[in-house]
């Protein structure tokens, strides 16, 4: 079967191999975790390099375990996160499918997605013999308490600071307000573009937000998502219009849980297609709406309180609760869960959370890059029986 | 309406016929690398033991591990749903289906006489069959056998291990530490048990309870889920071919 | 009451200045089935394994401190809470070890005092600085006693008594403890290992023994002296200043790479470093290659062990340690 493609995935195409061609051009770069406040490097003229995006780029290009390989040889574990060994393996294959990343002149993790990021970083550290911030944020498993965001907050003037250090660069107040303005700006267009899903039946499914999500996380905090988000949105838009949806007859509306399994995205698209089953949303993506709200008179306690308050941050009482909300906004019959390997703070809890939530959900096993990690018979037969169950 | 309901599983492939809703003949086989063939050879025999000509049969639903290979089917759903209704045709209160499979097992829940939850195990094969037909390997003895080696055990040995590979080579290194092999036995299906039950408590375990698949005629291996389920355990009259009627009885709706 | 906690940054004094018993948690020796309904099994076996004691109803523990540590640990706080009937409290200790994050763990303690005021405890400051003083005088005599020959049975006992007691255990213990001049002496290193069987095998494949375990050494070593306390600012200040300066834990960031020179320096005086790593576990794979490679630029044999809860196979492990003796001689 031939899936629908939108034509934002081309553009979108365009748009990340500028963002890797400038790496190569900047002065200034760093290698900064997903779930770090990047609107501080925006802000100074540096650019960020994103190793996770590297890693699902990796597994898209299914050559997750040629890179990992590198990583084992060396000694580390397979029981590891794939993003990191296979990044890890790319510095010492010394290429990548993207002919590698750009050497880093200091490092940036944020352990709001996981601890994970703090060893992989101090690797890294070892490796390139530059300097690691790390921005600590508390583990908000019941209530935001002030002395976890004071405490963030201090590290944030902190990391100022030590980039001013690094780089001899200054940064400006004004800059800085105009990229949060604008990453704020990114952030609600990106929300637009899957509040679309919202629709019966829904112009897009939750593999064409993970193809498009790139410009959020790199860019976040440019021109470049909100031009792009709003036109993907019009695009949509057109295919609502038409009453068209993404997948050619939607009966069932599910929810996709973690990480996709970047490898096999073609073959999970058609899989639910083929079924009539639309996976309209999922909680990787929509973790990046919504998540930022700018209280103008001070911006670094509304960073230190969204970046400490994300979703792999949150307790799964949390958890359950934003679940049932996007459950009950796109109105789903079901949830897939993926259960991956290489994620334990995403994964952990799943079994907990099936009880949690409003709707039925099946759980999968599986990794988002090491794709030894896949037995496609074992996961086809929960996935066709659980639609079995729906209809 | 004749319909046929064809099985095929990593081991075995069943084909069940039923003629309106009832069962006139099943055939149970080995399955060959040739998943198509095989799917063939059982429907074939199955034919013929019922006296039935192939064109009588108004339709084909084809279940189990191998049963996107089954070409000549008309239909496909997987062994849960098929297990499920199968449990129902034989035991019509079955609310907990238990099944042992060679790949893969499963613990479905039944409401209104429909799956309501269902779990499987996660990617390793301990508490599959195949972990029985490993540890039988290394054991040196049939996997058909175990249930009877077991019933002479005058203790369960412990296994540790939960990965099948670990799991081999602890009981080669109880072997040599002079452990009884009827001991060693009961210790395995301890060890399936425990991790059945453990993924069970994923869904409700209302009674009644039925054990389906191949290894529901081993004995000990009622005994040791019964014990940690604290139910009694019912088993149909023909354990193996639950799937294959189920998916017969799909082919009738 | 008895108060449970996984990781050995955890404030026990607090606990016992409240006048309850903390008490370690570990795996148990047996299978473990109950605790993989709630959670994988590429969790470590040292969560699972202790969630599955709890499950059982093994545990005479009712409540639990998880203190910040891992992601496994973090996140099995709530399926803990969810699936027992103790009370659970999360103490979010930084992971980065400076100033700044002093300052925030301090606010932690104080919200500590808090939550152990809830569960019935009094605390009051003399009881406190009774407290610190015993953990004091426990660590001192541990440290005393592996000095001479590490004995991993008591290491392991005292985590699960009453510091009081666990005071008289040791020192029964010191006034038999001889030495074992003349072996080759080998490090281990790596996360918990409550198994006293496994030290054993080390011991009669001929080696003579130093740890940096969680179990062992890291159970007992803080390198912050005496001083006067005259207010709960002072015992706050200076448990910040103790578990800041312990014994290095690979899930903790230091700026100077403190844990790898730690570690370096202990093997100094070792024959061979052996990594006995817990399958699962993030913190310590991670350190395991650059710091292998650091070790053997030293001229270092290593050894890589990798265990799981309940262990399965002694016979295994005991060829595997014998062979590096005979790699060693």
């Amino acid at each position: 079967m031939t899936l629908k493609k939108l034509r934002a995935s081309d553009r979108m195409k365009q748009l990340m191999g500028g963002y890797y061609m400038m790496g190569k051009q900047a002065e200034v770069n760093a290698w900064v975790t997903s779930g770090a406040p990047v609107e501080l490097l925006y802000a100074m003229d540096i650019y960020p390099v994103y190793p996770e995006n590297h890693g699902a780029l990796i597994g898209a290009a299914k050559q997750g375990p040629y890179f990992s390989d590198f990583a084992e040889k060396k000694g580390f574990s397979r029981d590891l996160c794939s993003y990191a060994r296979c990044d890890i393996g790319c510095v010492y294959a010394g290429t990548s499918p993207i002919g590698g990343l750009p050497e880093p002149n200091f490092l940036f993790a944020c352990n709001n997605i996981c601890n994970t990021v703090i060893k992989w970083y101090q690797v890294l550290s070892r490796i390139f013999k530059v300097p690691l911030f790390v921005l600590d944020t508390p583990f908000v498993r019941k209530e935001l308490k002030e002395s976890y965001v004071r405490y963030v907050h201090d590290q944030l003037y902190e990391f100022v600071d030590f980039v001013e250090r690094v780089t001899g660069r200054e940064l400006s107040d004004s800059k800085l307000r105009e990229t949060l303005a604008k990453s704020v700006e990114g952030v609600n267009a990106y929300a637009d573009v899957l509040h679309m899903a919202k629709h019966k039946p829904s112009p897009l499914t939750c593999f064409d937000a993970f193809i498009n999500m790139a410009p959020i996380v790199c860019l976040r905090g440019t021109e470049y998502p909100i031009e792009f988000y709003a036109e993907m949105k019009k695009e949509l838009m057109e295919r609502v219009e038409r009453g068209e949806g993404a997948v050619e007859n939607e009966e069932v509306r599910l929810l996709w849980d973690n990480i996709p399994v970047w490898y096999r995205l073609r073959w999970f698209a058609e899989f639910f297609a083929e079924r009539d089953a639309c996976l309209v949303a999922d909680t990787y993506t929509n973790a990046w709406t919504g998540f930022i709200s700018m209280d103008k008179s001070d911006v670094f306690w509304s960073m230190a309180e969204t970046y400490t308050f994300i979703y792999l941050n949150i307790g799964l009482e949390h958890m359950a609760e934003a679940i049932n909300r996007l459950i009950n906004y796109y109105d789903v019959d079901g949830v897939v869960i993926h259960s991956n390997r290489s994620c334990k703070p995403y994964s952990f809890g799943q079994y907990e959370i099936q009880k949690m939530i409003d709707v039925p959900s099946v759980v999968i096993e599986a990794d988002m890059v090491d794709s030894r990690a896949f037995s496609e018979a074992q996961v086809e037969t929960r996935l066709e029986a659980f639609l079995e169950m729906l209809k | 309406m004749i319909v046929a309901g064809i099985d095929v599983g990593s081991l075995t492939a069943k084909c069940a016929l039923l003629k309106d809703r009832e069962l006139v003949a099943y055939r149970v086989i080995k399955v060959s690398p040739n998943l198509e063939e095989t799917a063939e050879k059982v429907f074939c025999e199955t034919l013929e033991k019922a006296g039935i000509r192939r064109e009588e049969v108004e339709k084909i639903v084809a279940t189990g591990y191998g049963r996107n290979k089954v070409s000549f089917a008309d239909k496909k759903v997987t062994e849960i749903s098929c297990h499920a209704k199968g449990a129902i045709f034989f035991i019509p209160t079955a609310r907990t289906v238990i099944d042992i499979g060679g790949q893969d097992s499963k613990v479905i829940s039944i409401s209104n006489g429909k799956v309501a939850e269902f779990v499987m195990n996660d990617k390793c094969a301990a508490g599959t069959g195949r972990f029985l037909e490993v540890m039988a390997n290394a054991l040196g003895v049939k996997v058909e056998e175990l249930g009877d080696i077991a019933e002479r055990a005058k203790k369960a040995t412990r296994i540790s291990s939960t990965c099948t590979v670990f799991a081999e080579s602890e009981v080669i290194s109880h072997l040599a530490s002079g452990e009884k092999v009827e001991d060693i036995v009961a210790g395995i299906h301890e060890a399936i048990a425990s991790r059945i039950v453990a993924m069970a408590q994923r869904v409700r375990i209302v009674p009644d309870v039925v054990l389906t698949g191949g290894v529901a005629k081993n004995k000990a291996m009622k005994k040791a889920l019964e014990e940690k389920i604290g139910f009694e355990i019912k088993i149909p009259p023909e354990p193996q071919i639950v799937g294959a009627v189920g998916a017969a009885l799909f082919a009738l709706a | 009451m008895n108060v449970g906690y996984l990781c050995t940054y955890t404030p026990k004094e607090l606990i016992d200045g409240a006048g309850f018993t903390p008490v370690r948690i570990f795996a148990g020796d047996n299978p473990i089935s109950l605790a993989t309904a709630h959670i994988q099994s590429y969790a470590c076996s040292q969560a699972r394994g202790s969630f599955e004691r709890a499950l059982k109803g093994e545990l005479d523990v009712q409540a639990v401190v998880f203190t910040r540590c891992c992601d496994t640990l973090m996140r099995l706080t709530d399926i803990w809470e969810r699936n027992t009937d103790m009370k659970v409290h999360n103490l979010e200790f930084p992971s980065r070890i400076d100033e700044k994050s002093r300052n925030f763990f301090i606010r932690e303690l104080e919200d500590f005092v808090a939550v152990l005021e809830s569960w019935g405890g009094e605390i009051t400051l003399e009881r406190v600085k009774e407290s610190l003083s015993l953990y004091r005088v426990l660590e001192e005599k541990l440290t005393r006693l592996f000095e001479i020959k590490p004995d991993y049975e008591v290491a392991i006992r005292v985590q699960e008594m009453n510091v009081r007691d666990a005071i008289k255990l040791v020192d029964e213990k010191l006034e038999k403890a001889e030495g074992s001049e003349g072996r080759p002496k080998v490090l281990i290193t790596g996360s918990v290992c409550p198994f006293v069987d496994v030290y054993k095998l080390f011991e009669d494949a001929g080696f003579a023994l130093m740890d940096d375990i969680c179990t062992g050494t890291r159970f007992f070593t803080f390198n912050t002296p005496e001083r006067e306390i005259r207010n709960m600012e002072d015992v706050y200040e200076y448990l910040a200043d103790k578990y800041f300066n312990k014994a290095p834990c690979p899930t903790k960031h230091f700026s100077d790479d403190r844990r790898f020179e730690y570690i370096l320096n202990l093997a100094k005086d070792c024959d061979g470093v052996v990594f006995l790593l817990l399958k699962f576990c993030e913190p310590h794979f991670y350190d395991y290659p650059q710091l292998k490679e650091k070790l053997e630029e030293m001229g270092k044999k290593t050894l890589l062990i990798e265990l799981e809860f309940p262990i399965a196979s002694y016979e295994q492990l005991r060829t595997r340690i014998e062979a590096f003796y005979e790699v060693i001689e």
